[in-house]
């Protein structure tokens, strides 16, 4: 499967990755290919293992992919067009000698940004403006996550990669980052790739989700698309036994009702077989799955 | 580049443990130990032991502190602090993905040689200090003017010392990063000067043609300071210049294909 094309920001192709040799080696990635679309928001989800943070580290040049390759807004990864994304890496890992305001000033000088016209404002959008000449070493987790996510933005990125954003942050910085994000992507164009456990988080930020299983894509698409595809028909009747028994294997009772897999267009066909074998309905709907529910069914599938 | 390495200069100048005992510390101790030496000489004998020393010739046998396993230690120390803090917080994967591999390396290594050779400008500026202020206390006509050929032997001196330390530095930078940890780098590096000091003292000019940093460097400056006459301390410096592109081939390549998923 290669999710990728021209328009991708971000996009990896057969990348595959081991761990260790021999009796030891532990495949991280096996041929996984996805493209993250310019100025969309991208989820990236998957249970512990599944390979998200080798991802992302290997498209930060952290780590050498064995096979594949990694191609940014078009060009072979490298330190040129990496300089185009803006990265905060599995925990925010700073240099407590430091200030924010030094910190973020390294990043836009080693990024050839106009270090002066970019710090202040980067300050003030992250919430540390208060906090700008101190130490990093007193920062709480939060902080410091903040002052991750102005490293990321400081050097004018096309797109930012965040490993677990809200990881330390209160409510409110959750909400706030929330809106960061949005912010990023919808007014500036930024492309986001996120990962992230929050999975309703995901679901209400990300326009996007790549579900890792094993190392593979189990899942990749709109959320819309990828939880329309998952949708029941529920059916409220008077007698939810006999539709069990004629639907024996594409329905589940539940919720007082019975859930039917079935496809849209085959919904009109089946309210009129029930009605035609005297079975009384009282409610039809749709009900679509949440994130969660999407996630649990991709991940928990056997590995082909 | 230059980015990196004022960053690099920024990081050492808020970590003064390091910038002290790393790269300063030596030349301080080397003047205080000049001090309470002649000082023990005035008080015990009422005069300095040198006697018609020039100024630079003095400067230059004081370089000779770069080789002294003790001074070694303390500058591993210092350079082996400077590669290793990125793995003490993590913070390659802030520096590697928009940096690329080896431009911060050699930004590191830059910094160490510019605070070695400002070690070794201390040391030289604080031994002619030094003998100047005892040609005025003591003696005046003991402590010689410098000659002018002095200035060969100091410039010459001094570019020993500095391609001793660079080697050094290599040494200790490559086994940082080999094996991510400062102890793993700092105490074989001493380890070895110890016993090659020792080994010298033991067998004196029977190894030194064992290609070693530290017999190289020794013997270079006995070339240096015997006339510079014949070649052998040519092989020396040449010695210490393979020494020197091996260790830093090793440490780019070490680095350059290093996996950063746990630092």
């Amino acid at each position: 499967m290669n999710g990728a094309d021209e328009q991708d920001a971000i996009a990896v192709a057969g990348i595959e990755k081991t761990y260790g040799w021999g009796g030891r080696a532990f495949k991280a990635l096996d041929g996984l290919s996805l493209g993250v679309p310019q100025g969309c928001v991208y989820g990236l989800l998957g249970p512990n293992g599944a390979g998200k943070s080798t991802l992302l580290r290997i498209i930060a040049g952290l780590v050498r992919a064995d096979r594949g390759s990694v191609s940014i807004f078009g060009a072979t990864a490298s330190r040129q067009s990496r300089r185009r994304l803006g990265m905060l890496i599995e925990a925010p890992a700073f240099y407590p000698f430091l200030t924010a305001r030094e910190h973020l000033e390294m990043v836009a000088r080693t990024s050839d940004s106009d270090t002066n016209a970019r710090v202040e404002p980067v300050l003030r959008r992250v919430g540390i403006g208060h906090a700008a000449d101190r130490k990093v070493a007193a920062f709480s987790l939060g902080m410091k996550q903040r002052l991750g996510i102005g490293c990321a933005l400081v050097a004018h990125p096309d797109a930012i990669v965040l490993d677990e954003p809200t990881n330390g942050l209160d409510p409110d910085g959750i909400l706030e980052m929330r809106s960061l994000i949005a912010e990023l992507a919808r007014r500036d164009g930024i492309t986001v790739l996120l990962s992230s456990h929050l999975l309703d988080e995901v679901e209400r930020v990300c326009d996007r989700v790549a579900i890792l299983r094993d190392g593979r894509l189990a899942a990749q698409g709109r959320v819309a698309d990828l939880l329309d595809g998952q949708a029941r028909f529920w059916l409220s009747v008077d007698c939810p036994q006999l539709v069990l028994e004629r639907l024996a294997g594409r329905a589940d009772a539940g919720d007082g009702g019975v859930y039917v897999r079935i496809g849209r267009e085959q919904a009109p066909e089946l309210i009129r077989m029930l009605s035609a074998a005297d079975i009384r309905i009282f409610e039809a709907k749709w009900v679509k799955p949440d994130l969660e529910s999407v996630f649990l069914s991709e991940t928990r599938k056997a590995a082909p | 580049m230059t980015a990196l390495f004022l960053s690099e200069l920024l990081k050492l100048k808020r970590q003064p443990g390091v910038l002290f005992w790393g790269f300063l510390a030596v030349p301080a101790a080397a003047l205080a130990f000049r001090i309470a030496l002649e000082g023990f000489f005035l008080l015990r004998y009422g005069d300095f032991p040198q006697a018609r020393t020039d100024m630079l010739v003095s400067a230059a046998q004081s370089l000779g502190i770069a080789g002294n396993p003790v001074a070694q230690l303390l500058y591993a120390i210092g350079v082996s602090s400077v590669f290793h803090v990125e793995y003490r917080f993590s913070t390659w994967r802030n520096l590697v993905p928009r940096a690329g591999r080896l431009p911060p390396l050699a930004a590191k290594f830059a910094v160490c040689l510019l605070c070695m050779a400002i070690g070794l400008g201390l040391t030289v500026v604080g031994d002619m200090m030094l003998n100047a202020g005892l040609g005025l206390v003591g003696d005046g006509g003991s402590r010689a003017p410098a000659q002018a050929g002095g200035v060969l032997v100091l410039g010459a001196a001094f570019g020993i010392a500095f391609l001793e330390l660079a080697t050094l530095a290599a040494i200790v930078a490559t086994l940082t990063l080999l094996f991510r940890s400062m102890i793993a780098a700092v105490i074989p590096v001493f380890l070895a000067g110890i016993t090659c000091a020792m080994a010298q003292a033991y067998f004196g000019a029977a190894i030194a043609g064992i290609p070693m940093p530290a017999f190289a460097a020794d013997a270079a400056r006995a070339w240096l300071f015997a006339g510079a006459e014949g070649a052998y301390g040519v092989g020396g410096v040449g010695t210490l210049l393979a020494w020197l592109l091996a260790a830093m081939a090793a440490g780019c390549l070490v680095f350059s294909r290093q996996p950063l998923n746990t630092e």
